[in-house]
């Protein structure tokens, strides 16, 4: 690698992305701070976030300070309205040179995982990608903990020469703070110019709708379906037990493939989605290991199947060995009443 | 010979295999003669990837891949589905244009090449497909054409063909010089031409309505729709049975060894009795294993045929034994299948039945077992030994 | 149009089908792959697929390029056979053990050997690191922009491009001129199989292998040396459940099940 110019000593501080859209910040934004927070104080320094758009000063007093950071760098400009790699990426980098921060983590969204390489690459620095758990040193070394082989190993990536350490984090799996009404950031504006010919793209439309449903990514309960359910007119009985409950719907890939889930969304595991809920209830699914692979971040995993040798009783907190339709009826039952007793 | 396949040959597997996993194992229910526009989609787009062009050389369009990569490439369409394979009609088309030449050459070539004509070998007669020499089928020659009248049957898809090579008796039963097999001689006939056509369509345990029978009444063809020369019409009949025929009806068969092993592994690891899977048990196993047995024989006698024959080297015998002894192990394995299976064994939408019914059909097809170990005895006695690139006595098709 | 020239790269990936088969070895920490079957990443296929996609529609050519051990030959024929024009293989001791940072250098410096280039193609992510990273970076190592996510693209005129970029919930359409790198998703094509014709054709076509001193890279930057992220250790997942089995009557078996839930504090609150 060719040398940093500084020392790595001279890096100090932990950044995070704040990234906004619309004038809004992104929840990944929020749940990096509050591990942004913990590691700044496991290193006794400051944490910062770095926002970049056009008219967002207003998110500086309402959220990022609230929600743990010490100070943030603000760059406001038309030009950063809307998120282009080409600004974003230089400007970015001309932070970086200027304040030497140890740490940057920037949540792997579609845009993060677009501007974080290329800021990695302007500095020479290293980058994990789609992290689900950090971790500090005493001596500073940020360990991203990252997904490999589609999830089915996991790997400790590490940074020991180059500075700032960066990695891209997961949405949802870190905890953001508890709100601290009328805690305070101090606020770096930082000047935006930069020459014409250096923004190469442009942007002629930005299409973005709200959910109808909350991606399954994000479901805090998921009641999920397998090849074991049968038919079409089964499957009610999964969406039911997921309404009682007010979970997410999810399937396997063969239940996608019979046509009785009614997205491919809801498709769980190594070819699909892989979830984190609190609760996750999997019905008439065998488990082998391309699903339990999305799933294997669940809290508490519970399975029904009829197959006392199903893989997924293993790989389950609670299960029952019955036939789901004798079950699952007692289950919506009981359900219903547990919840409306609270 | 090398033990060894030629890297292209190693990718036509993959390519092929991709394909059929794609085109045809998703499609297996439609593949029916019920449902013919689909089966002729299905042949168009095996056509634009080229399947039918392994036997034709380069400089002729075709890819020269040889009897091996065919052999391969049949091989794992018809372990996706054996039961209807147009494109071999392609491949006899080639066959007979290229043994004819010229006009008929030029005219048929592009549509040749781009797989969209096919064509029957029209042999075999009531009197029987073997005993040439009792065909009454008969041409006569008449200024610059000749005049064939007759009647062929169990002439494979004839009612999708353009045309056809007609083994045809020319000899003058008075002229010692045309006795034998030197009275017969092989002529192109168009499916448009008057006073040609079919009569009726046989159904079969495989597949409905793939065979007929044909009439010739008085159908004239040219000169030059004479295949080679007068009275040296099984020469052009061996190629086409052989090459085409036997080896490519092998090649089907494999095709089905193939398919019974792949689905009765899977079925096995999948299948829970008695609390695990039938894979574990000792019987199921030993099955498995002499399904391997006639794959792996049976594979590598078709190779070695395939590679005789991309050498140029006549091999009756290893032919006739590769064709052999792959009917005999596809209805072998077949039946392995269905055991391994059980009662789904013979369920419409289980393979193993497919396979099972595939196999008997093809005992006619390019000589009954009969017939095969005449052609096989006689390259014994009167071969060299131990018998390479055997040629069987004229008589014996 | 005047003819286009497209870079594509292509990563070689063990086959996900057969991944169960990949070890981990408990002394080592490192992976065993033997034996698995190679083949091109996927959606650097879709990336292939588009680039001759573009190539049908107005005259150029595709090279396609890859760093990876020898045998890696296998998938650079595989792409030819599909339709590229000419493969080429970074190859040497020196590439191996690169992170995204050293893999984009070496790739960039073979993509700036090859000369004028219009356009570079290649897939999103891979199938097995599956980090994005290396488009963003093999541009940046080129000079030239880049857009990722990729799901369509338009050529306006000759040498604009309108390009459809997925976001979460969305697109963004953006417009950039050539040259320009662009990382593909899967929903962007369909990719062909290749015909026999094609397999024979293959053989013909320019296949070149390249070591480190051919494309003269600053061998600080490749490999093992080049690469500032490092792993540590990789560890199979272990899932530790409790893998409690409860029996009885349905009825009984509910209130069970409610009860532990309740336990468990993961009973989602009525909204």
């Amino acid at each position: 690698m060719l040398e940093q110019t500084s020392k790595i000593e001279e890096y100090q501080g932990i950044w995070v992305f704040a990234e906004q859209r619309n004038g809004k910040l992104l929840e990944v934004g929020l749940e990096l701070l509050g591990s942004g927070r913990m590691i700044a104080d496991k290193m006794a320094t400051e944490l910062a976030a770095v926002l970049l758009g056009h008219n967002v000063a207003g998110l500086v007093v309402d959220e990022l300070g609230e929600y743990g950071a010490d100070k943030v760098y603000l760059l406001d400009s038309p030009i950063l309205e809307v998120y282009r790699s080409d600004p974003y990426a230089l400007l970015m980098q001309g932070l970086i040179n200027q304040y030497k921060p140890a740490v940057l983590l920037i949540g792997a969204t579609t845009i993060g995982m677009d501007l974080a390489p290329r800021v990695a690459a302007k500095i020479g620095t290293g980058l994990s990608a789609h992290c689900t758990g950090l971790d500090i040193s005493g001596n500073g070394q940020l360990a991203a903990i990252v997904p490999a082989f589609g999830g089915s190993m996991m790997a400790a990536i590490l940074c020991p020469n180059r500075r700032p350490q960066m990695a891209t984090v997961c949405p949802g799996f870190m905890k953001k703070n508890e709100r601290e009404q009328g805690r305070k950031a101090s606020v770096v504006r930082v000047e935006v110019s930069l020459p014409q010919e250096s923004i190469r793209t442009k942007v002629v439309e930005v299409f973005s709708e709200e959910p109808k449903t909350l991606p399954i990514e994000l479901a805090e309960t998921i009641v999920a379906g397998g090849y074991g359910i049968g038919s079409k007119e089964n499957w009610k009985m999964v969406e039911e037990l997921a309404t009682v409950l007010g979970a997410s719907v999810g399937a396997t890939r063969p239940a996608v493939d019979e046509g009785w889930a009614s997205l491919e969304e809801q498709m769980i595991g190594q070819s699909g989605k892989t979830v984190h809920p609190n609760l996750y209830i999997g019905i008439g699914i065998s488990g082998v290991i391309h699903h339990l692979i999305g799933i294997k971040d669940s809290k508490v995993i519970v399975a029904i199947n009829s197959d006392p040798n199903a893989p997924i009783l293993k790989a389950a907190d609670y299960g029952i060995v019955a036939d789901f339709r004798d079950i699952v009826p007692h289950l919506i039952r009981g359900f219903r009443e547990a919840m409306e007793e609270m | 010979m090398p033990f060894e396949l030629t890297p292209e040959e190693e990718m036509v597997r993959k390519v092929v295999r991709e394909f059929t996993e794609k085109e045809i194992i998703p499609h297996r229910r439609e593949l029916r003669a019920e449902n013919w526009d689909f089966v002729m989609q299905l042949a168009k787009k095996q056509a634009a990837a080229g399947f039918h062009l392994n036997l034709i050389p380069r400089q002729k369009g075709g890819t020269g891949l040889g009897q091996i990569a065919r052999s391969i490439t049949m091989e794992e369409i018809c372990a996706g589905w054996p039961l209807i394979y147009p494109l071999l009609g392609t491949e006899f088309a080639w066959c007979f244009v290229n043994a004819t030449g010229g006009e008929v050459e030029k005219k048929w070539m592009p549509g040749i090449v781009k797989g969209s004509i096919f064509a029957s070998p029209m042999i075999t007669e009531s009197s029987g497909g073997s005993d040439v020499l009792g065909f009454t089928t008969a041409a006569r020659k008449d200024g610059n054409s000749w005049v064939i009248n007759g009647r062929k049957c169990f002439i494979h898809h004839a009612h999708i063909s353009d045309f056809g090579m007609v083994l045809a008796k020319t000899g003058d039963p008075n002229d010692p010089a045309t006795k034998g097999v030197k009275a017969l001689s092989a002529f192109i006939v168009e499916k448009d031409m008057p006073g040609f056509r079919l009569v009726r369509g046989e159904n079969t345990l495989s597949e409905k309505a793939q065979t007929s029978e044909l009439v010739f009444d008085n159908v004239r063809v040219p000169e030059n729709y004479l295949v080679g020369e007068v009275g040296r019409g099984i020469a052009p009949v061996f190629t086409a049975v052989g090459d085409i025929g036997r080896l490519g009806i092998t090649a089907m068969l494999n095709g089905c060894i193939l398919g019974s092993y792949q689905c009765s592994v899977k079925f096995a690891k999948e299948r829970v009795l008695y609390g695990k899977p039938i894979s574990t048990l000792q019987a199921i196993q030993w099955r498995i294993a002499d399904i391997l047995i006639d794959l792996e024989t049976s594979r590598a006698l078709a190779y070695r045929a395939g590679w005789l024959r991309n050498k140029g080297i006549r091999c009756d015998a290893e032919q006739a034994v590769a064709k052999y002894f792959a009917t005999q192990a596809a209805h072998r394995c077949a039946l392995h299948a269905i055991n391994i299976h059980g009662a789904y064994g013979v369920l419409e939408e289980y393979m193993p039945q497919v396979y099972y019914r595939f196999a008997p059909p093809m005992i006619g097809a390019g000589g009954t077992d009969e017939i095969l170990k005449q052609i096989m005895a006689r390259a014994a006695l009167e071969g060299a030994d131990p018998v390479i690139g055997s040629k069987a006595a004229e008589s014996g098709l | 149009m005047k003819p286009i020239s497209i870079v594509v790269c292509i990563k070689p990936v063990p086959d996900s089908r057969h991944w169960e088969k990949i070890t981990l070895d408990p002394e080592t920490g490192l992976l065993r792959r033997e034996g698995i079957p190679i083949i091109i990443s996927p959606l650097d296929r879709n990336a292939l697929e588009e680039a001759l996609r573009i190539k049908e529609n107005r005259d150029g050519k595709v090279t396609v390029i890859s760093m990876g051990p020898p045998n890696t030959v296998e998938i650079l024929t595989s792409a030819l056979a599909m339709g590229a024009d000419a493969a080429v293989l970074l190859t040497d001791r020196t590439f191996a053990a690169a992170d995204t940072l050293a893999t984009a250098y070496a790739l960039a410096s073979g993509i700036r050997k090859l000369g004028e280039y219009d356009l570079v193609l290649l897939g999103n992510e891979s199938l097995d690191g599956s980090t994005g990273q290396v488009g963003p970076q093999v541009a940046e190592f080129l000079g030239i922009p880049h857009v990722t996510h990729v799901n369509k693209v338009n050529f306006i005129d000759e040498d604009t491009l309108q390009v459809k970029s997925r976001i979460e919930l969305g697109y963004m359409m953006i417009e950039v001129k050539i040259p320009v790198a662009l990382a593909v998703e899967k929903e962007i094509n369909e990719p062909r199989i290749p015909s026999l014709l094609g397999v024979v054709q293959a053989k013909e076509k320019p296949m070149s292998t390249w070591s480190a001193n051919d494309i003269g890279v600053d061998k600080a930057r490749i490999g093992l040396p080049g690469s500032p992220t490092q792993v540590a250790k990789v560890f199979a997942i272990e899932v530790k459940r409790r893998g409690e089995v409860l029996t009885g009557e349905p009825v009984e078996v509910t209130r069970k099940l409610i009860e532990k839930l309740r336990a468990e504090r993961v009973l989602p609150k009525v909204c």
